[in-house]
């Protein structure tokens, strides 16, 4: 089986993680670069994953898909790491793996982390990630979810920053039944700084959950939260973004914006910003807006000869954009500008032209037998 | 080109155009004045298609057409085209990006292929120097951030790289200072030509200083009162708009 990865110039390092299985042979091109240790871990007993998942299904094991990685000091990793979390199986999977990330003192990387399923079927998959962020490192997280319309995704990340340490954190969810994102944020210590951003694009009943926690616990914090969402047909999204300001927590700059766009009466957002300080000096500010199209940007472009349907794809499009210009990887930005752009053009952006595809005879046999 | 017989339009209750009657033929000028809420602006938004506004009688009819059977695209692409009073900011979407999109629909309506990149890059920076606009412009957002200046310039850039057959310049006076009334003005002349025509809604005499027309209307509650040649523009200006009531 040969995994590829079909986004341009990428050249990304590649980590497989297939029907749950922590997958070495199908590396190709990396063997880890100095100051990269990544060992396979048995977690502790974790908790069941929310939702009511029969346990007659088939689980794949526990302690295969898990795994730490861990960046030495004082080094720059230059290619990005990419996490594919793929499931081909004919029968519905239910997947629990667990992975650890320490980037040590004055380190940065760039993680790719890209949920996927080739199947069409009821898949489970629960995803508990740590992050550490030691002093002066730096972290690009980019989280891709386009799983299949009868698939559910609980993701569950913590992380904890330390001094000076950065933070950037995009979740992209392209496509899946539910897809559930909880993420914790911890500044423990001075001057730390994360973006945590989303983009959710979702139709027919599909729903999607971000809830984020961010826990200003010390001074001169900066944190800046964008998630936008564009809902066609029956969709529902949730957001829950609470910003936490401890008393000692001085001179934190705190910024949250969700902001959505209905195209139906049937679609839903429910938005719920919440904001708790302590501190006296900050500056802190949330913004929600749930709206439908600009009609005078419609019109605008309409008198310029561009159809109804062109002037809306545009307008999405540039709504969207507002978070993907923020991607500091250049491929993978065309690559999810490219993407986004069939989206909603109504393409169903399927596995095997997205992502990531491997030998096609393998797959027809699994999956459609 | 343009023929307006008896237009009725309303928005809402209110009726706004009230008999209206005006003919443009290829080659010429229009400047059409009157005071405020006399259904000037209201006249180019109906030609241009805006939904907001029902026509309740009357007809337009554009090289032989009846307007009213075409959307807004359509009209564009059949030729008609509208400068915005207020120019509308479009965040995330590149002027290059909105332009190129443009061109190509309406070439498209026309049986024609897309334009080649290269070919429709060369037009932008052709078309821009009509306007005096840098080349920094085809990157930025439409619109978005623009000074009034540079808003009513892309008006006419944007003018430039379409050309329309009948151009419908609402208040594009409005808001500029000196200079820039002078580099939007030069560039609507340097693309009139035999074969098309332009109608230039203003308040005031002083675009037309600029702007030569051949023909101008005054307009006032609902309908054309009065017309005559641009001698008329200057006795408005003498005598105010009370005179013609």
């Amino acid at each position: 089986m040969k995994f590829h990865c079909k986004i341009k110039n990428l050249n990304a390092y590649l980590l497989v993680l297939h029907n749950g299985i922590f997958d070495q042979k199908s590396i190709r091109h990396f063997a880890p670069p100095k100051g990269v240790e990544i060992t396979p871990t048995i977690p502790p007993p974790c908790p069941p994953p929310a939702g009511d998942i029969s346990t007659d299904r088939i689980s794949a094991p526990a302690e295969t898909g898990n795994f730490r990685i861990e960046i030495a000091p004082n080094t720059i990793v230059e290619k990005p790491l990419q996490l594919i979390n793929i499931i081909d199986t004919a029968e519905p999977l239910d997947v629990i793996h667990t992975f650890e990330i320490v980037v040590g003192q004055g380190s940065s990387l760039s993680l790719i982390h890209c949920d996927e399923s080739l199947n069409q079927v009821e898949n489970t998959i629960q995803s508990n990630i740590s992050i550490q962020l030691k002093s002066h490192s730096t972290l690009h997280y980019y989280n891709l979810q386009n799983i299949n319309n009868h698939s559910t995704l609980n993701n569950e990340t913590v992380v904890k920053q330390h001094e000076h340490s950065h933070l950037t954190s995009h979740t992209y969810t392209l496509n899946g039944k539910i897809l559930n994102k909880h993420q914790t944020i911890d500044f423990s210590e001075e001057f730390a700084n994360a973006d945590v951003q989303g983009l959710y694009l979702l139709d027919k009943n599909q729903e999607c959950l971000h809830r984020i926690r961010l826990n200003h616990n010390f001074s001169n914090g900066r944190s800046n939260q964008l998630f936008k969402g564009i809902l066609d047909d029956s969709a529902k999204a949730f957001f829950e973004g609470h910003i936490f300001v401890a008393k000692d927590a001085q001179k934190t700059e705190a910024i949250q914006n969700n902001k959505n766009i209905l195209l139906t009466d049937k679609a839903n957002v429910q938005t719920h910003p919440f904001l708790e300080i302590y501190a006296d000096d900050v500056k802190c500010s949330h913004g929600a807006t749930i709206g439908q199209m600009d009609e005078s940007a419609l019109f605008y472009l309409r008198t310029r000869g561009i159809s109804e349907k062109q002037a809306k794809t545009l307008l999405m499009y540039a709504f969207a954009n507002d978070v993907v210009r923020n991607v500091h990887l250049e491929s993978l930005r065309e690559y999810l500008e490219n993407i986004i752009k069939r989206r909603l053009n109504g393409e169903n952006i399927t596995c095997e032209d997205c992502v990531f595809s491997y030998e096609k005879h393998a797959i027809n046999k699994k999956t459609y037998k | 080109m343009l023929t307006i017989k008896n237009l009725y339009a309303s928005i809402g209750e209110k009726e706004i155009l009230k008999g209206l009657d005006l003919q443009v033929n290829a080659g010429e000028v229009h400047a059409i004045m009157g005071p405020n809420g006399t259904g000037k602006s209201t006249l180019a938004s109906v030609i241009a298609g805006r939904e907001k506004y029902v026509v309740t009688q009357g007809s337009v009819t554009f090289c032989g057409k009846n307007l009213f059977d075409f959307s807004i695209e359509e009209r564009a692409s059949e030729g008609i085209f509208m400068g915005f009073q207020y120019p509308v900011e479009i965040p995330g979407v590149s002027i290059a990006n909105f332009m190129r999109t443009a061109v190509n629909e309406q070439r498209k309506y026309r049986g024609l292929d897309p334009m080649p990149i290269f070919e429709f890059q060369a037009m932008m920076e052709e078309k821009q120097k009509v306007v005096e606009l840098t080349d920094k412009l085809a990157g930025r957002s439409v619109n978005e951030g623009f000074s009034g200046g540079e808003k009513k310039k892309n008006e006419i850039f944007q003018m430039a790289m379409l050309e329309p057959k009948l151009a419908i310049l609402d208040e594009t006076d409005s808001g500029l200072d000196i200079d820039a009334l002078r580099i939007v003005a030069n560039g609507v002349n340097k693309l009139k030509r035999p074969d098309n025509a332009t109608v230039v809604i203003t308040h005031y005499q002083r675009l037309l200083d600029y702007i030569i027309p051949d023909f101008v209307h005054i307009m006032y509650d609902g309908k054309i009162v009065k017309t005559g040649d641009k001698s008329l523009a200057l006795e408005l200006e003498e005598k105010g708009y009370d005179w013609i009531k």
